[in-house]
């Protein structure tokens, strides 16, 4: 094992990594017939420091079992400890070759190769090929890969070249062919009329372009036009502050006097007014709702969908929703789902507005917290008296 | 079905009326929307009726029965239902026979509103 570690080498190209050298004799062998610019590794203590200094291109991980190559890795990764473009390969026992596979396919290593037992040789010498290949010095290796075959069999050694041949006479076929298409579409390109690609461009920058530049142009102009009446409005808030700073200290108590009863106020008013969240996309429809409720003192706010409901109820807390069962993008049913699983509404009843056909979704909507429902079209009197007792009170 | 149909009103005042109250105004403006509304939602039942995209087609006419019904529009109302249900089947004659019965419909609706002024 000793011959196989070239300790000499400051700088290995391909590193093997193991806890045991019994475990990898195989592999090592197999690497060092290939290349001499080769070392392998036993992980201690030491090991992060060890393979950043070696800094190599090709990294194999056979150590005892693949959850510890797996954490060695991150760790290398995680730590900075490799050079950038390296190739990993994860050397694993054939038990546990489906989870090398999966690593594999996640890009967590390059490629992977069952070690335990040792069958495909080749296949490992392919494999660090392959790793080395991305570095400027891959000749020196395909050298050494054809002496190993050389040495395979002579008849099979001569139908390779044969198929070499065949496969670089029709490469140079199919290069031709590109040539004769790229020259023919450079004609084509060349007897276009003058001018016709600027006709083109202009006709792409009147349809797509200019609108996008528009909407794109209006839309920044709104924002900054809500940022600075945002802005205004700080500043008029601000003076407002500071003058009642500037007053003496008895004037600013009866100030305070004022601004504690008008907040009481407000605080009372809210107190009364209780709040609905009507969500139905029929307009005509939700705008008669919306006027029965708050013709009574309801606060209303009104959306047309479920996705539009949800972001209202993850901000504002309701006294009650009154919702359609069938609302575009998510219907009544998953919405009160969401409702009663997320945000500030999940204790908040839900009234459904549905059509007497429905009698069994309302069931199965009943399942998921529904408070009642609305039959379409009720008469002012039947909403008002379901609403109220939804609220839980009567006007 | 057709006993069913008889009995039912090209514009049944009364429903919006116990629905908003009575209040003339409000009630023509919600008439002037509803017309306006099926104009639009027609044109889109035409369309997917053409390329027998029922599932659309369904949903729409099941969006405009909603305020067909809150106008009191009953028998446009039935026709949008019936609509409905031949999309299920993906009955395309069916269909076809409603959706003209639907714009005859329509048509008296306005006619019954304009003869009101």
């Amino acid at each position: 094992m000793t011959s196989n570690n070239r300790i000499a080498k400051r700088h290995p190209s391909v590193l093997l990594l193991a806890h045991r050298e019994d475990d990898v004799q195989g592999v090592a062998e197999l690497i060092a017939e290939q290349t001499d610019d080769f070392r392998c590794l036993i992980v201690r203590k030491t090991a992060l420091d060890d393979i950043q200094q070696l800094a190599p291109k090709v990294l194999l991980f056979a150590l005892s079992d693949v959850k510890k190559s797996i954490c060695l890795y991150n760790l290398l990764i995680k730590e900075n400890r490799l050079i950038k473009n390296h190739y990993s390969v994860l050397l694993c026992s054939n038990k546990e070759s489906g989870v090398a596979f999966k690593c594999c396919l996640k890009n967590l290593f390059d490629s992977y190769f069952v070690y335990q037992p040792l069958y495909e040789k080749f296949r490992l010498q392919l494999i660090v090929y392959d790793g080395l290949k991305q570095f400027a010095n891959s000749d020196t290796y395909i050298e050494s890969l054809d002496a190993i075959v050389q040495n395979q069999n002579e008849e099979l050694n001569d139908l390779i070249e044969i198929g070499l041949g065949y496969k670089t006479s029709l490469m140079d076929e199919i290069n031709k062919r590109k040539e004769e298409v790229n020259s023919i579409n450079q004609d084509i390109l060349s007897q276009l009329p003058e001018g016709m690609h600027r006709q083109l461009m202009s006709e792409l920058n009147e349809s797509h372009i200019q609108p996008l530049l528009n909407a794109l142009e209006s839309s920044i102009s709104e924002k900054l036009m809500g940022l600075v009446n945002g802005l205004k409005q700080s500043q008029n808030l601000n003076s407002q502050l500071l003058n009642q700073l500037q007053q003496p200290l008895q004037s600013r108590q009866s100030i305070k006097n004022e601004v504690t009863a008008s907040n009481d106020f407000l605080h009372n008013e809210t107190n009364t007014q209780q709040s609905i969240l009507l969500v139905e996309d029929n307009h005509i429809y939700r705008e008669m709702i919306s006027d029965v409720l708050s013709n009574v003192g309801y606060e209303i706010e009104q959306v047309d969908d479920g996705l539009a409901a949800i972001k209202k109820i993850k901000l504002t807390q309701y006294d009650l929703i009154v919702m359609d069962l069938f609302l575009p993008n998510l219907d009544g049913l998953n919405t009160t789902k969401h409702i009663r699983n997320v945000g500030k509404n999940i204790k908040t009843p839900v009234i459904a507005l549905t059509g007497n056909k429905n009698k069994q979704l309302v069931k199965k909507w009943a399942e998921h917290g529904l408070d009642g429902y609305i039959l379409k079209p009720s008469t002012k009197q039947e909403i008002l008296a379901i609403v109220n007792k939804a609220i839980g009170h009567q006007l | 079905m057709n006993t069913q149909l008889d009995e039912l009103k090209t514009l049944n005042r009364n429903t919006i009326i116990e629905l908003v109250g009575d209040e003339p105004t409000k009630i023509a403006k919600f008439h002037v929307e509803f017309l306006k509304q099926a104009s639009v939602v027609l044109k889109s039942i035409v369309k997917s009726f053409n390329i027998s995209d029922f599932k659309e087609l369904k949903s729409q006419a099941h969006y405009l029965k909603t305020s067909a019904r809150a106008v009191g529009a009953e028998r446009c109302a039935y026709f949008l239902e019936t609509i409905e249900s031949y999309s299920l089947d993906q009955n395309k004659p069916a269909i076809k026979q409603v959706i003209i019965k639907l714009n005859g419909e329509f048509g008296a609706i306005k006619k019954e509103l304009t003869h009101d002024k």
